[in-house]
């Protein structure tokens, strides 16, 4: 391997995997380097191949074609019982006719690991997991919350290279799901360990992870830090798909070089207003774009804005979800399409000044657009 | 849900009932019957069982039944588990239908065609009929049996069970001993217990194969009656009746609990 100097060879490396189920593409194509001490996550739909791409990686699925490779040896061959990796299962699949303490043990005692280690290893992780007390226990005896601290011991007590987990909090209550991703996240830090997390849930993405990769249809969309994914989607897909956005199909018009801005012809419904916005190249004039918009980043006016504000469109308040923290508001353009406005709800006082079936103005500064070619 | 009792459900309650049991009801009556004839009732006794126990070649009979019922029951229970293994686990392999075909053909093949196939066989291979053929020949129609309750158990099995024991490092030998078989253990039991069951009611095919000096008791039981029905048999029955019961009953709490036993669908 043929890496650059400064920096280090990557822990894991995925490099053109595929992996099809009959006629079905799982996984098309993949190359990834996942750096050791990272904390990485394939966000995606389910069925988008995320989780093959994890199992691949486990020993569970064998990739068609492609090579894996973690620590820069290959996987190829090495059955799943003999990679030093440990995976959490979304079910936990802990061993029910074990105690916690037998289920976080089986896997040392498959390695021959003397007794007294064991015990002593066992005794470490319950602390470090905070479990005290439950060793003796069956897992139908534990709560949602108690399973999964089992399982996440149970897979860490073995000191693997790589911790996969799948979707680790899919199976707890919301405010457990919130606390347990920082806890995570911390003993991640703490234990320096590579973790590859796999998670439908784009909050959880964002909250937890270093960088995330974003899966759509087999393939790696997009791989880049939480803000990256987020400010500047790569594809329609991830827009959609990451947060919440409204997306406009236009068309390229002249590009000022000068300023990085590019003239967009918008086609809404009957209208086809003309917008602004930042660009660092500009598309072939004439080629069709996507405008892709944050709720949060929209302004609305009840007023008309003074003149020479760009971007603005004039709409009619079509509902609001009030949804504690922020107040959705949801608006349709004259000539059809609706559009997602987010409104912060920062003083107690409610929704001032807003109803449905109102008259409002919508509008976008250049910068805040997101401008999609693919 | 409790449906009502109306006269019709009583009607066909009863006529159901007695129709499948009154016949063994009589027959267990009658096996403490003072009267020597068998129809008459002459008042309570227990001599015919007292009788049983200097009835050498019936007893006989009855271990060398149950020697056979023990032996063919645990052959049949380690293959059978086997099979049902190989056909939940191993996903498509080449000959996986034809071995679902062959593995399920024992259970809807006429009994006189697997005792004449498997006498046939006997004499083609020149092999002395006795205590060991007969046990051959139970094993080969009652692994089936194992093989199908084991199959329900293990398909309703969560698979990311083996795998995280295969991810914890067990070899798959090792996940098999330590993780499958435990979960799987009511099924297997209530596998032998069907086979021993069946093994030890089974007439037709222990006569084909068997021979002289492996009489098994349903054989004997058959060969007396046909010398006149005594209150002797009535009273051997009786007791093969509560064996048989036994193992029922011993089967359906096995499997009970095996539907109890959770880790089949952990988690949300």
């Amino acid at each position: 391997m043929a890496e650059p100097p400064g920096r280090p060879a990557p822990l894991i490396r995925f490099e053109g995997v595929t992996k099809s189920f009959g006629a079905a593409r799982a996984v098309a194509g993949v190359d990834l380097d996942i750096a050791q001490g990272e904390f990485f996550c394939l966000l995606g739909p389910s069925g988008c191949g995320k989780t093959t791409l994890m199992r691949t990686l486990a020993g569970f699925e064998t990739p068609d074609s492609g090579r894996i490779l973690l620590d820069g040896a290959d996987l190829a061959g090495v059955p799943a019982h003999r990679r030093p990796v440990n995976m959490m299962f979304q079910s936990y699949a802990l061993f029910p006719h074990m105690s916690v303490e037998a289920n976080i043990a089986f896997g040392l005692r498959q390695d021959g690991v003397p007794r007294a280690e064991i015990a002593e290893r066992v005794a470490a992780i319950v602390r470090t997991v905070q479990i005290q007390g439950l060793e003796k226990r069956r897992p139908h005896q534990l709560s949602g919350g108690q399973k999964q601290r089992v399982a996440l011991a149970r897979a860490l007590v073995k000191r693997p290279l790589v911790l996969l987990l799948d979707e680790p909090l899919a199976a707890l209550d919301r405010k457990l799901r919130e606390d347990t991703r920082f806890e995570l996240k911390e003993l991640q830090a703490r234990l320096g360990l590579t973790f590859l997390m796999v998670t439908h849930d784009q909050d959880e993405a964002m909250a937890m992870a270093d960088r995330i990769g974003v899966m759509e249809k087999g393939r790696l969309v997009q791989v880049g830090a939480p803000a990256e994914v987020y400010e500047t989607p790569a594809t329609r897909g991830v827009a959609a798909f990451v947060g919440d956005s409204t997306l406009i199909e236009g068309v390229a018009g002249a590009f000022d070089g000068a300023a990085a801005r590019l003239r967009v012809r918008a086609a809404l419904g009957a209208s086809s207003p003309e917008f602004v916005v930042a660009a660092r190249e500009a598309p072939a004039e004439g080629s069709a774009v996507t405008l892709a918009l944050r709720p949060e980043k929209l302004r609305l006016w009840t007023e008309p804005p003074e003149a020479g504000t760009p971007n603005v469109l004039e709409a009619e308040v079509w509902d609001l979800g009030y949804l504690g923290d922020k107040t959705l508001v949801r608006l349709r353009l004259p000539g059809g399409g609706t559009v997602r406005v987010s409104r912060l709800n920062a003083s107690r006082r409610p929704e001032a000044g807003l109803s449905a079936h109102q008259r409002a103005w919508i509008g976008f500064d250049p910068a805040d657009a997101v401008l999609l070619t693919r | 849900m409790t449906p009502r009792l109306t006269a019709f459900n009583v009607v066909s309650l009863t006529l159901g009932f007695a129709f499948l049991y009154l016949p063994i009801v009589l027959l267990v009556v009658f096996s403490f019957n003072e009267s020597k004839l068998v129809t008459v009732w002459g008042g309570f006794s227990t001599r015919w069982y007292a009788a049983l126990l200097g009835n050498g070649p019936l007893l006989e009979a009855a271990w060398v039944s149950l020697r056979i019922g023990v032996l063919s029951a645990t052959f049949a229970t380690v293959l059978g588990t086997l099979a049902a293994v190989a056909l939940v686990r191993f996903g498509r392999f080449a000959g996986r239908t034809l071995l679902t075909g062959m593995v399920y053909a024992p259970l809807v093949m006429p009994e006189v065609i697997t005792g004449l196939s498997l006498l046939l066989l006997f004499v083609a291979l020149d092999v002395d009929r006795g205590f060991w053929t007969v046990t051959l020949a139970h094993v080969s129609f009652s692994m089936c049996f194992v093989t199908v309750v084991v199959q329900s158990r293990l398909v309703t099995m969560d698979r990311s069970l083996e795998e995280a024991a295969m991810d914890l490092g067990a070899t798959p030998l090792a996940t098999f001993f330590q993780v499958t078989l435990p979960l799987i253990a009511p099924a297997v039991a209530a596998g032998w217990m069907l086979a021993f069951t069946l093994s030890l009611d089974d007439l037709v095919i222990a006569s084909f194969t068997s021979g002289p000096g492996a009489t098994t008791l349903p054989m004997r039981i058959y060969g007396q009656v046909r010398l006149g029905v005594s209150p002797e048999i009535n009273a051997a029955c009786t007791i093969m009746i509560g064996v048989v019961t036994l193992a029922i009953l011993a089967f359906s709490i096995a499997s009970k609990r095996g539907l109890a036993e959770p880790g089949r669908a952990e988690g949300a």
